[in-house]
């Protein structure tokens, strides 16, 4: 009987297609928002995720997300390195910069120093055959490639622009993962982004640990806290809190919790409403099956294979076009506004969502199905 | 009352085994002032191999009868049994499935499944039966060819005729070889000459030995292809009798 099922579902074209437009729109809406808001949220954290190697982020209390570090003396480095547990400590510098470029035109720019010697911390991925190394050519930054094309003008390796009144050189290409603020990330040398950024008491924003193999970096952390004072996260640990602290502290989720709601109540409620009224319209039909000796079984599987089609291809094309706009946002819009991700936790959370919302009104329109009075087929 | 193993006295005299024994069946809807007294106790009996029509004034109670009769409505009272088997002892599923299995069904409408084909449609029961769609569809062939429609098999019911559509439900009321075949006003969308026609085509398929056809209406026309006629009025049965009788009564 699924074969009567498929046809008295693909025969009425025009219900058909608006069974699988509904819970297409209903995917995407959810699928889509939920990415941006997953994006969003992940760029609150953008700098960690951009400062790729370490276990432990040491920072001056008191901190409320990765974003808000105050600077402390340079000479808390000796006493983080002095704890036990630790393979090496290096400094990061973190500042914001006015950066001149060729044409004359200003950009304010995050500038990050990584530790002279051991250059820990560097970006999440180098682009072109681009070594870190080079930082120590004189002058030298690595600079992320999207950021190079749109904001910084088309700058290329080799070229160069003025960092605060410094000559600065782009010595290679980057990517990194796009930060809350959607400033440009300019690795360098710590003492050269010392030097090249106004002058202040303190420029140790944070240090950067590594445990030595088989010390757990949570313990650590501990230790560090116990012997210095100093506020110490395991990279998980500062993330999180950077995220919680968005989620508490603004209107982000809020905001998104209602553009995520809305769209999935318009999107469940237009697949939902279609799945029913295609069920109702047919229960004359459903009828004159159960009179004929459709078991009730036979028709709950004939309705549910209807939703499950319908469901499928609806789901389909709602994530490939969820899929394609985020293609489309990567390659049209500025990299600092770039906040959609396509996530295949998302693609299977929504997924199971629509298969929840097509079982969940097949069934409830399969109550009619149950009450239905065979009788009616003689009306 | 007359006890379900013994064969039952057909009019004539002869021991004819019957196929639908009804004993004070009765059936209201509704409640309080607003109850409707459908069938107010119906004696009914069908024999196999022959043809009843069940004729009456509109909204004497000819269809809630067959329904009852073809087990798809419950009687309040009173008992049915289809081939020494009483209908009330079956339950949900079963009864579903002993529909599918003994009866045939062709309703006022026609209710054939506006998105499949005259063939699709006439296959259902035997889909239903749970035979290979290949197979179900063979034999749906076959049975249209029978009734003439073998170059209408791939239209869907809207692009056919009214005759052709009750063609088609006769097929499918046909197609699993029931041993009750139940139809609700054949030919009430019919003109006079196509209704003569199905019905022609109907009984030449229809009747068989073992197998019981009742067939309601109130088109006088159509009379003369029975072999008994059950005058219903008030809901219940006022008379039986052959066709001859019947129209002389009538007079
Ligand atoms: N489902 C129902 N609910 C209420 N009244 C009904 C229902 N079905 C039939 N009736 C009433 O029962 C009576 C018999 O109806 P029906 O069997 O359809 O008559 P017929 O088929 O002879 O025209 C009518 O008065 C009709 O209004
Ligand atoms: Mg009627």
């Amino acid at each position: 009987m699924n074969f009567v099922a498929m046809k008295m579902l693909v025969g009425d074209r025009v219900k058909y297609a608006g069974i699988i437009i509904g819970v297409a729109i209903a995917t995407f809406l959810i699928s889509q928002q939920l990415n941006i808001f997953i994006g969003l949220m992940a760029s609150t954290y953008g700098l960690v995720t951009n400062i790729s190697t370490p276990d432990v982020w040491v920072t001056n209390r008191p901190m409320q997300d990765v974003d808000d570090l105050r600077p402390m003396s340079g000479s808390e480095l000796y006493r983080v390195k002095a704890v036990s547990g630790v393979l090496w400590a290096a400094r990061l510098f973190r500042q914001t910069v006015q950066v001149r470029l060729h044409s004359g035109k200003f950009e304010t720019c995050m500038l990050l120093g990584l530790g002279d010697q051991s250059l820990v911390g560097g970006p999440p991925a180098l682009l072109g055959g681009t070594r870190l190394r080079s930082l120590r050519i004189s002058h030298g930054i690595i600079v992320d490639a999207a950021y190079a094309k749109d904001k910084l003008q088309g700058i290329r390796p080799g070229q160069a622009m003025q960092i605060n009144g410094h000559r600065a050189v782009v010595v290679g290409l980057c990517r990194t993962a796009l930060s809350f603020q959607g400033l440009p990330l300019i690795y360098t040398t710590y003492s050269r982004a010392a030097n090249w950024a106004p002058a202040q008491r303190h420029q140790l924003a944070v240090i950067l640990v590594k445990a030595r193999p088989g010390v757990n970096p949570q313990a650590l952390c501990g230790r560090i806290e116990a012997r210095t004072g100093l506020e110490a996260y395991t990279r998980r640990g500062i993330m999180n809190k950077t995220f919680w602290y968005y989620m508490k502290s603004t209107g982000i989720p809020i905001n998104f919790g209602i553009t995520i709601s809305l769209g999935a109540l318009v999107g469940i409620a237009i697949a939902a409403q279609t799945l029913y009224q295609f069920t109702h319209d047919n229960l004359r039909y459903l009828g004159t099956l159960k009179a004929m000796g459709a078991t009730d079984m036979v028709l709950a599987r004939m309705v549910l294979a209807q939703a499950l089609l319908t469901g499928i291809l609806g789901f389909g094309i709602g994530i490939g076009l969820s899929g394609g706009s985020f293609i489309l946002i990567m390659h049209f819009t500025p990299v600092s506004q770039r906040l959609a991700a396509f996530l295949p936790q998302v693609m299977i959370g929504t997924g199971l969502g629509m298969l929840v919302i097509v079982v969940a009104a097949s069934l409830f329109s399969l109550i009619s199905v149950i009450r239905l009075e065979p009788a009616v087929v003689f009306k | 009352m007359n006890s379900s193993s013994q064969p039952v006295q057909s009019p004539d005299g002869g021991a004819l085994s019957a196929a639908v024994v009804c004993r004070n069946v009765e059936k209201s809807f509704g409640q309080g002032n607003a109850v409707t007294r459908a069938l107010t106790g119906v004696n009914l009996e069908v024999y196999a191999g022959e043809m009843l029509m069940l004729v009456g004034p509109s909204g004497c109670g000819k269809t809630t009868l067959l329904s009852v009769i073809a087990g798809i409505l419950d009687a309040d009272n009173g008992s049915v049994e289809l081939f020494n088997r009483p209908m009330g002892l079956l339950r949900g599923a079963e009864k579903t499935r002993f529909r599918g299995r003994f009866i045939g069904f062709s309703f006022q409408q026609f209710n054939l499944l506006p998105q499949l084909t005259a063939l699709e449609n006439a296959g259902i029961p035997l889909l239903i039966l749970g035979w290979p769609r290949k197979k179900a569809l063979a034999r749906a062939a076959e049975l249209l060819e029978q009734l003439g429609l073998a170059d209408r098999m791939s239209n869907f019911p809207k692009q056919l005729s009214g005759g052709q559509q009750q063609r088609v439900a006769f097929a499918r009321a046909l197609i699993h070889e029931p041993k009750l075949v139940v139809c609700d006003e054949p030919t009430s969308a019919l003109d006079g000459r196509t209704g003569e026609q199905v019905i022609a085509a109907l009984r030449q398929m229809a009747v068989k030995p073992g197998r019981a056809v009742i067939v309601v209406t109130h088109d006088t026309r159509i009379f003369h292809f029975a072999d008994r006629i059950a005058r219903m009025d008030d809901g219940r049965i006022v008379d039986t009798g052959s066709v001859k009788t019947m129209l002389a009564g009538e007079q």
